[in-house]
């Protein structure tokens, strides 16, 4: 793989576990707090699934660059906002119930378009992260399009709340399919797909789902914003996330 | 509403009640089943159950017929459950407690008998599915089960064995392996043997 090729996939293996690194972190802040028992179990599952993923595609980009795999640690331990590639949508603080499960239905549509093509990834070790992802993601589909539905279609309140979280999140939500300088030649080599048509399905898929809620999308523009800007909730979560890591940087775990 | 749950650990076992979820209908009661009771890797598929579908009756020999007291149904109640199914012959499954060896053994599923009402379907399944001891039969409607698909098991039992950081074995393992990093470490400084007072 030539130098251009490494550089653009290392990009596009930093954001995906990004994306899902600071995702697994915003759904285990509901451990303890959850609206019901099995749902605070079931979130707690979501989050550990969703930190294996992460696990899965730092462990390829640490291959990718030559690094050990405790190279991982020191990623999400010791990196500072401003070098995280997650997508904003993922940072912002849980919010209420709707909130969640709106932002982890649009994350899931967006993995539920994104994997099957990966999994044909030319490059072997993207592919079968791609297939084991993919295999946890058909339960997660179905968890969060149960709850969107019925909290889309259930009483005022919830439906109002529904929308609420749709009005905040819907114009983060494009920027998981912004493209990236030096995609056509990872496209090229059969690496990762183009996110266009994938945006397009997303956006399709998505739609659908509102539309059997009545909820509207609000007209605005997609944000392309480079990942390399983040909110001000990144900064607090990542002190939360590494106040213990970097108490004692030498640490043995 | 509660749900009662009912697991299968391999394709050759019966499924067997592991306990209950709250839920507001079968599809989440499914998925909650799935998130409490399908985290520890035996698992090939759920049932749920509404807990008002369930007729119980424990048959010990102190309290033949008798009712659980936690699935004790007033005479109205069974009147009204009959009003609601009426009497036409309908197809019960059967679940029953052959065992009182584990304070957590529960009902497994034995098979089906066809009944006009839930107590018949009892007395039937005594005469169907006999054995030495029967301690709690359990029947309900077989429209009443709610189950997994099969081709959802993949998606929503198999990744559990890969996670192994959710079985207590595995922090065993690590205690384990410190307490004896632990104890070679310390012998190392004072030179004498690690074992001596384990």
């Amino acid at each position: 793989m030539n130098a251009k090729l490494t550089s653009t996939l290392d990009a596009r293996l930093l954001a995906l576990a990004d994306d899902e690194l600071i995702l697994a972190h915003r759904d285990s802040e509901w451990t303890g707090h959850a609206p019901m028992l099995e749902e605070d179990i079931a979130l707690a599952n979501l989050a550990q699934d969703e930190l294996g993923h992460a696990t899965l595609w730092y462990d390829i980009l640490c291959d990718l660059r030559g690094q050990p795999d405790e190279h991982a640690d020191q990623l999400v331990y010791f990196r500072d906002a401003a070098d995280w590639r997650n997508a904003q949508l993922l940072e912002l603080p849980i919010g209420d119930w709707a909130f969640t499960m709106l932002r982890q239905f649009l994350f899931d549509q967006f993995e539920w378009v994104l994997l099957p093509t990966l999994t044909k990834s030319s490059h072997v070790a993207v592919a079968q992260a791609a297939a084991k992802v993919l295999r946890e993601e058909i339960y997660h589909t179905r968890h969060s399009t149960a709850w969107v539905r019925r909290l889309g279609q259930g009483t005022a309140e919830s439906h109002r709340r529904m929308q609420a979280a749709l009005d905040a999140q819907w114009p983060l939500a494009s920027q998981l399919f912004t493209p990236m300088p030096g995609d056509a030649a990872l496209v090229a080599a059969g690496i990762w797909p183009d996110m266009t048509p994938l945006h397009q399905q997303w956006r399709a898929k998505v739609s659908d789902m509102l539309a059997e809620c009545d909820l509207i999308a609000p007209a605005s523009l997609a944000n392309h914003d480079s990942r390399a800007n983040h909110t001000q909730h990144l900064a607090a979560l990542l002190a939360d996330m590494q106040s213990v890591a970097r108490l004692d940087p030498q640490a043995d775990w | 509403m509660r749900y009662e749950i009912f697991k299968q650990d391999a394709p050759n076992q019966p499924h067997s009640n592991i306990g209950s979820v709250h839920a507001p209908d079968a599809e989440m009661a499914l998925m909650h089943a799935r998130d409490v009771y399908g985290r520890r890797p035996n698992a090939v598929s759920m049932w749920a159950v509404p807990e008002s579908e369930i007729y119980a009756t424990s048959h010990e020999p102190e309290a033949l017929s008798l009712e659980l007291s936690s699935k004790n149904q007033a005479p109205e109640a069974q009147g009204s459950w009959l009003m609601a199914h009426g009497s036409r012959l309908t197809s019960y499954a059967v679940f029953r407690k052959t065992s009182q060896r584990r304070s957590m053994t529960y009902v497994a599923y034995a098979g089906t008998v066809a009944a006009s009402t839930p107590q018949d379907a009892v007395t039937a399944a005594m005469h169907k599915f006999p054995s030495p001891e029967t301690f709690v039969w359990w029947v309900c409607p077989e429209t009443a089960i709610s189950k997994t698909e099969a081709e959802a098991a993949p998606s929503w039992f198999e990744p559990a064995k890969d996670k192994v950081y959710r079985q207590q074995s595995y922090y065993g393992d690590v205690a384990r392996q410190s307490r004896r990093q632990r104890a070679e470490i310390a012998s190392k400084l004072s030179g004498a043997d690690p074992h001596e007072d384990a």
